[in-house]
């Protein structure tokens, strides 16, 4: 079910009736929350929807055995169970097709060849490759997985105490709004929540519920799919009979686009969960602002960046150790955030990037005597020309993540490099599109209170009368047909 | 804009906030006029529909939406933004 849809606009009138109605029978309430969010899921297939339920059943099991086992090497060994178990289920699913076509067979080519059984190899193949295709990836299963992840791995450094029951747990991580593109929002900021839901003594905030999901809904539905169909998809995906000119303006849309697009989910998710009384800490604070890409990664996709720091890099021993062994856990933080977008060498190799660039970047502050939080008054200029370095540096990285194959990517940089050919692409429209794009990063994070606190202020029926004009305005200027939104993919 | 801030969520300032009965108000007035605004673009869209019972259940619950939408004038709002920045914004790049 996607959130632009006339389904998922019934679905959620449904929803919001049944969770305040049924405010003094909360068993129930919690019941019908679980069966909304597994009827959410299972719109796609009810066989992901079982899968969740399976999830967040076993995972609670282990949280549970975990949290009352007292010895510490078999609580060592559950977690270890537990976390196995995760990964296995989220390996199969999303990276046996990866595993088998791009690393074990072109590993095995060359000895078969010289063992002389290449034809068992594409017996091999030939057996293999049909089971393979017929796997699909549940929606947004990295997201869940790393959501459970973090519940087990937090009950077992007794960071979090285990839900008071698997309805709560399960509620958790099915919450629909941040199901299938998160925000990943940890135990200890969900689980009290879902333990307690909000009865009517609390008061909303409707003023930034609405403005979030129509921000929300104008940044995927008008920005995020014009930068799409007008300059992304067409550049990335024949990007030999474009000019240099048009890659790199297909390059900023791109940019732009999955700004725009997986922000706006978020916003939407936000929105969503503050209008049933839940609050979800934010995703995206003005990414493209940032001076450095410490700083990026401080500001894009911060739940993701935020775990991987906290589940991965300070296991490994983030900066405690000496500075190769920092660099280390960094670049190996980032290639396997990289993989976790996406099965493919490009994914990796952004991944790659983003961790040599940040040991780079740490070795030259260093060298330079800057301190080590980049946005403490760098000054003007160096802020601007930070920014606009950053940025660029950030959207070469995209080449690589939003390109099919290496070849492409390849190709895309080549012409990029050329710097030959007209520029068929520039428009008015497309220069208008790319800075509101550029400019809606001055709503992310609280800046906008002010404004939300004015809306609240007044009365609901004008609150709603403009919210459903404005609903109204985006459904009319968009283009038409409902896109998924990029992140359902990883 | 401070790093430090960025995962803090916050409440609205002051008890500007609305109760349960206002949103539940809110939600119900958005949706009413949401689907007023937009009835003959929803009936429209019903028509295109592969040919079977969801087209026919639909058609059926949108036919009077769309009446009421054509006869309070309120589809014009979407009509109009179709009309001037949906078509100038969505027209195919010249090439």
């Amino acid at each position: 079910m996607l959130f632009p849809t006339t389904v998922f606009a019934l679905f959620f009138a449904i929803v919001f009736s049944l969770h305040w109605g049924l405010e003094r029978m909360p068993r129930l309430r919690k019941g019908v929350l679980l069966g909304a969010s597994l009827f959410f899921y299972g719109y796609w297939s009810w066989k992901f929807a079982l899968m969740l339920f399976a999830s967040a059943v076993l995972n609670h099991a282990a949280a549970c055995w975990i949290d009352r086992t007292a010895e510490l090497r078999a609580r060592r060994r559950g977690v270890a169970v537990a976390v196995a178990a995760n990964l296995l289920v989220l390996g199969i699913f999303k990276y046996t097709g990866f595993l088998f076509t791009k690393l074990l067979v072109p590993l095995a080519v060359p000895l078969c060849a010289r063992f002389g059984t290449t034809e068992q190899l594409i017996t091999l193949q030939e057996q293999v490759l049909p089971v393979i295709e017929k796997i699909v990836l549940p929606v947004g299963i990295s997201f869940y997985t790393f959501q459970a992840l973090s519940y087990v791995a937090d009950v077992y450094w007794r960071k979090t105490p285990v839900a008071a029951s698997v309805l709560d747990f399960a509620n958790y991580l099915a919450f629909f709004p941040q199901l299938v593109a998160g925000p990943i929002v940890r135990a200890a900021d969900l689980l009290p929540q879902m333990g307690r839901f909000p009865d009517r003594s609390v008061r909303l905030d409707t003023g930034r519920a609405a403005t979030l999901i129509l921000g929300g809904l104008f940044k995927k539905m008008v920005v995020a799919n014009w930068l799409a169909q007008h300059l992304a998809d067409p550049v990335f995906a024949m990007p030999e009979t474009y000019g240099a000119a048009d890659l790199l303006l297909g390059v900023y849309a791109y940019a732009l686009q999955i700004y725009c697009d997986f922000s706006a989910y978020s916003d939407i998710a936000i929105g969503c969960a503050l209008l049933l009384g839940f609050h979800f800490p934010i995703n995206f604070h003005a990414p493209y602002f940032a001076v450095t890409l410490q700083e990026f990664w401080r500001r894009w996709h911060i739940s993701l960046s935020t775990w991987l720091r906290d589940y991965l890099y300070i296991p490994l021993g983030g900066s405690r150790g000496s500075a190769a062994r920092t660099r280390v856990n960094l670049l190996l933080t980032f290639l396997l955030g990289g993989l976790w977008h996406g099965a493919g060498w490009t994914f990796v190799l952004w991944g790659a990037f983003h961790g040599l660039y940040l040991s780079l970047e740490r070795v030259a502050r260093r060298l330079m005597g800057l301190p080590e939080k980049p946005s403490e008054n760098p000054g003007r200029l160096w802020a601007l020309l930070g920014r606009v370095w950053i940025f660029h540096v950030v959207c070469f990285s995209w080449i690589l993540f939003r390109s099919s194959s290496l070849p492409v990517a390849g190709e895309l940089l080549r012409g990029l490099c050329r710097w030959e050919g007209d520029c068929r692409l520039l428009t008015g429209r497309a220069l208008l599109v790319l800075g509101i794009g550029f400019a809606l990063q001055l709503l992310d994070g609280m800046r906008p209170r002010p404004v939300w606190d004015r809306v609240n202020r007044w009365p609901a029926w004008l609150q709603g009368s403009v919210a459903a004009v404005i609903l109204t305005l985006i459904l009319g200027a968009g283009p038409s047909g409902v896109a998924p939104f990029i992140y359902f993919q990883f | 804009m401070h790093v430090q801030h960025l995962t803090e969520d916050s409440q609205p300032s002051g008890n500007t906030g609305q109760t349960v009965a206002q949103t539940c108000f809110f939600v119900g007035v958005f949706f009413a006029l949401l689907l007023l605004c937009n009835g003959v673009a929803m009936y429209q869209s019903a028509g295109h529909l592969e040919y079977g019972p969801a087209r026919d259940f639909w058609r059926m619950v949108l036919r009077p939406v769309d009446r009421v939408s054509r006869l309070t004038g309120l589809c014009q709002v979407r009509g109009w933004t179709q009309t001037t920045v949906g078509e100038w914004l969505n027209q195919p790049n010249k090439e």
